[in-house]
């Protein structure tokens, strides 16, 4: 166990380093970043003082490894524009974006553990049907889109909810549903499917024909081994939610990561941006180490599997 | 169980049969047709120039509504640019977006995908890490902020969005190929003396193309809804440029007066993704026979 933690830890540090080093060089690569900071209208002399100013006319690399150095030390840099360090800009919104990721993750999964169990018991049942149209709706409904009806419906119609800010949680409900509603169809399907191969196995049959009613054989045999793919799901669920939240955010005008990613892409605040997609991918890669883990330790045969 | 009953059809007929007896299939393909169609011809369907501005018909209701007009269906937007046009031509953004994303990320996909399972040992311990590295990667996010700083264009947003998000082809065929791999008739052109590549393209790609061509609609499908989000967020096709994303975010101040504004290119938007899904799953079932009887 200690030794497929320990190989799995490695790849995981070489990934983020990837990530770290093809996202750095993608923001650079992708425009002059100078220029877009000095706005439309600088001459070219104001230009190269940004880029001597803002470290940016030396060689790529060496950006990156002072980057790479800086964020060691829980150094992000600070913004292009408020001169705030990047670090205390996200300390004050990541709390309010851990409660959108969270709170829809656990609403997808309360919802769609239940009828994805219920639609691999009846198999071609109107129930699964329904839960197949669902999904499939889900599926094909822009957020910003969804978003915008529910303001519409809820906000200004009825008047039930607040459409924009996140002062009360009142505020959270519409951005919560909205992220949520994206996230279902993936867990939904993965429920079902792999609760039907469970439902397959020799000892659920044999289960069966002694009897025991479905229900308790869902929650009793076959509930556990359908759980583990599912846990990975909700880790890479979690990093699209991280994700998704700037639309969600620019819509609902929260000001939370997703909103601050987004006015940073907007002007141009590249430690900003380069910090955000970090952070969204750092913790992805954590989620999913967890979920690895967590699965080798309760299904012991995945050890072997993956690492021999 | 029932089909070997059926008299020997010639194998194309009988898939056709059955794909015409796949109501999800029949749907979707029926829908995607028609956008195919409204967006080739275009310029002959659509009754008005879709940038054309006419400032003494702004904001028209659709003409089923209350001050509608018989002359512009669909309304007019807060420019007085005739609303059912802009959807004509919207439809081509999308389906360009959604098609040429398509091919882009399905040939570097499906190339890793190949290499990795056929190779195999180091070999596909460097695509996995590959692959890994990508799906750490908030696609997204990423496009976002390289297609703000590269300028949004029609040519951009393909690019990028054909460069991100091939790694469920990747993961897909690495698996499917794994297991091909084996088989006895790989083997044998092995032992023929064929190369690689040719062993790759001749045995292997025939024997996973089906998978291919799921990812590919879901793939597609994904890249419309990225360009909608894209062009909505203000960084992706440019006014005035029709994209159904960039009119929905451009109906958002008229939300509580015209609704109308939103809802019409959200469910243009929503039923394309919904067909080219259902098209996905058809597919999916119909190659798979084994699990609908």
């Amino acid at each position: 166990m200690w030794g497929f933690i320990r190989g799995k830890v490695i790849v995981s540090l070489l990934v983020m380093l990837t990530v770290s080093l093809v996202g750095f060089a993608l923001l650079h690569l992708s425009g002059d970043l100078a220029a877009t900071l000095a706005g439309e209208n600088a001459s070219a002399e104001q230009i190269e003082a940004v880029r001597r100013q803002m470290g940016l006319d030396q060689p790529l690399l060496a950006q990156y490894a002072q980057w790479l150095a800086g964020a060691f030390r829980g150094d992000l840099g600070a913004s292009f524009f408020s001169r705030e360090a990047v670090s205390s800009l996200f300390m004050a919104r990541i709390g309010t974006t851990a409660i959108l990721a969270v709170g829809a993750l656990i609403l997808a999964i309360a919802v769609s553990l239940p009828l994805g169990m219920l639609a691999a018991l009846r198999p071609n049942s109107w129930l699964d049907r329904l839960v197949s149209a669902l999904a499939l709706a889900g599926q094909a409904v822009p957020s910003f889109f969804l978003a915008l009806m529910m303001v519409s419906l809820f906000g200004v119609t009825l008047r039930w909810l607040p459409i924009s800010g996140s002062t009360t949680p009142l505020h959270f409900v519409m951005p919560i549903t909205v992220l949520a509603i994206g996230a279902i169809p993936a867990l939904m399907r993965m429920t079902r499917s792999g609760m039907l191969e469970v439902l397959d196995q020799d000892y659920i049959r044999t289960a069966r024909s002694k009897g025991v009613s479905g229900v308790r054989i869902m929650v009793r045999h076959a509930l556990l081994n359908a759980i583990l793919p599912l846990i990975s799901l909700s880790a890479v669920q979690l990093g699209t939610l991280l994700g998704g939240s700037v639309i969600v955010e620019s819509v609902f005008a929260i000001d939370g990561i997703g909103l601050l990613t987004y006015r940073s892409i907007q002007r141009g605040d590249f430690p900003v941006v380069q910090a955000t997609l970090m952070f969204v991918s750092v913790a992805y890669i954590v989620l999913t180490l967890l979920a690895d883990i967590l699965n080798a330790w309760l299904d012991p045969r995945l050890q072997q599997r993956r690492t021999g | 169980m029932a089909d070997t009953h059926v008299p020997a059809l010639p194998d194309r007929r009988l898939r056709l049969r059955r794909a015409l007896r796949h109501g999800g299939f029949v749907f979707g393909a029926a829908i995607l047709m028609l956008a195919l169609v409204v967006a080739i011809f275009a310029p002959l369907l659509a009754p008005y120039d879709p940038v054309a501005q006419n400032l003494s018909a702004r904001l028209i209701p659709p003409s089923w509504m209350q001050g509608g007009r018989p002359d512009h269906l669909l309304g007019t937007d807060h420019l007085g640019r005739d609303y059912l046009s802009r959807l004509i031509y919207g439809s081509r953004i999308s389906l360009i977006v959604g098609f040429a994303t398509m091919v882009i990320s399905g040939v570097i996909g499906s190339t890793l995908g190949f290499v990795g399972g056929y190779f195999g040992g180091r070999v596909d311990d460097v695509v996995t890490y590959i692959i890994n590295s990508r799906l750490s990667m908030p696609g997204l996010l990423v496009a976002l902020a390289v297609i703000s700083l590269v300028g949004g264009s029609l040519l951009t947003i393909v690019l990028v969005l054909g460069l991100l998000f091939w790694d469920r082809y990747a993961v897909v065929v690495r698996t499917a190929t794994q297991q091909v791999r084996s088989a006895d008739f790989v083997a044998a052109a092995r032992v023929a003396g064929a190369s690689a590549p040719a062993i790759i393209w001749r045995q292997i790609r025939p024997n996973v193309f089906h998978h291919i061509l799921v990812i590919a609609t879901l793939e597609m499908a994904m890249a419309i809804l990225s360009e909608a989000s894209l062009s909505f967020l203000g960084l992706g096709i440019r006014a005035p440029t029709p994209s159904w994303g960039l009119m929905i975010a451009e109906g958002r101040t008229y939300l509580f007066a015209k609704p109308y504004l939103i809802w019409i290119p959200g469910i243009a938007i929503f039923l394309l993704v919904l067909a080219t899904n259902l098209l996905g799953d058809g597919l999916r079932d119909l190659s798979q026979p084994e699990r609908h009887t």
